[in-house]
């Protein structure tokens, strides 16, 4: 399950082509970002792990600086928020390190939140109203591999494959009928092209999680 | 029944890691981050140095977890410093200059790529020599 964090930074990097949803998304940053490690903040000092709070906290603060001048810096250059981009992946690294370690005794799974209205996309909205398209065992397999990969990395065909457990093990060729589907149905995306990578989006990761289940 | 070989600590694999990726770096030059062969654009140095960004994560709240804050600070040290000049490297900020020690021509960017995670890699293998093995045990289990 990905964390409030990490669903703020994949709608970061699902609108990277277009600098205006990406300034929107950037406008609000700041309220989501705090309100995804707040509690996450206070559950650690309970917990005894002040120090670590702190940590999360001056990694945040750190984000955060950047967030508030971000909206107006794209105006001036599409490609302005890489370095905020990377603070805020700062951040996250650190706070899903402390999710897998220290089990939160107050944080709502995203999955547990009342399902998002309609148009109330991104933060917070839960997997109740997904939509799983019909798939195919391969499209499946790729989607659950795929699901696996930090929502930052684009992830090769050969990529894919190691990464598939022996039994339900494709082959490339397959992998990369499978990855067509899935942006066909936009479930995935190759954001530098053709050529690159892929990755899923965030409703592939949507998809992904209701597969699992 | 021979005796099991002792497992690496994880710092030690992180900073075998870095230490590997350096010296991949140095052998092929910039190649490393040029375009492979499954994809048509390069992999930038952030990128490049991204997985011991994500391991380093995991020691750190492992060591808060255990009260060695210090030592977390230190690896989050370290590991910052190396993603700085990650980052400077790939914004085109970073300029040849000369080297502090006697080697021969100036110090190219990559060079200093290579330098800040041979750095980083030297102060967490310092840090590993004051780290007690038995704070490691229990860190795969989790």
């Amino acid at each position: 399950m990905r964390s409030p964090l990490g669903d703020l930074l994949h709608d970061l990097l699902d609108t990277t082509a277009d600098v205006e949803a990406r300034r929107a998304v950037w406008a609000d940053a700041d309220d989501r970002l705090m309100e995804s490690t707040a509690d996450r903040v206070v559950d650690l000092e309970v917990a005894g792990l002040g120090s670590l709070a702190a940590r999360i906290e001056a990694r945040v603060a750190f984000a955060r600086e950047a967030i508030r001048t971000e909206p107006h810096r794209l105006q001036s250059d599409p490609d302005a928020d890489g370095l905020t981009l990377d603070l805020l992946r700062d951040a996250s690294v650190l706070v899903d390190a402390t999710d897998r370690r220290v089990p939160s005794q107050s944080a709502v799974p995203v999955s547990e939140t009342p399902a998002g209205a309609a148009g109330n996309e991104g933060f917070g909205d839960g997997d109740g109203e997904v939509e799983v398209p019909p798939l195919t065992d391969n499209e499946v397999a790729v989607i659950n591999t795929l699901a696996r990969f930090d929502p930052l990395q684009l992830a090769s065909a050969s990529k894919i494959e190691a990464e598939m457990d022996a039994p339900n093990r494709r082959s490339p060729r397959t992998i990369g009928k499978a990855v067509t589907r899935l942006i066909e149905l936009g479930l995935a995306e190759r954001p530098r092209g053709d050529r690159s990578g892929a990755r899923l989006t965030t409703a592939g990761r949507r998809v992904a999680r209701k597969v699992a289940d | 029944m021979s005796p099991s070989k002792p497992e690496r600590p994880p710092l030690v694999a992180l900073l075998l890691a870095i230490s590997d990726a350096s010296e991949r770096l140095s052998r092929n030059g910039g190649r490393l981050l040029e375009p492979a062969d499954e994809r048509d654009d390069p992999i930038d140095a952030v990128e490049y140095v991204e997985p011991f960004r994500n391991a380093a994560a995991d020691l750190i709240v492992w060591l808060e977890i255990k009260g060695r804050s210090g030592d977390a600070d230190e690896i989050d040290d370290a590991i910052a410093s190396m993603l700085e000049v990650a980052r400077s490297y790939d914004r085109g900020e970073l300029q040849a200059r000369l080297p502090d020690d006697d080697r021969a021509g100036p110090l190219e960017p990559l060079d200093q790529l290579i330098d800040a995670m041979r750095a980083a890699s030297g102060r967490l293998e310092d840090l590993d020599d004051e780290i007690p093995a038995q704070v490691w045990e229990g860190y795969d289990d989790a």
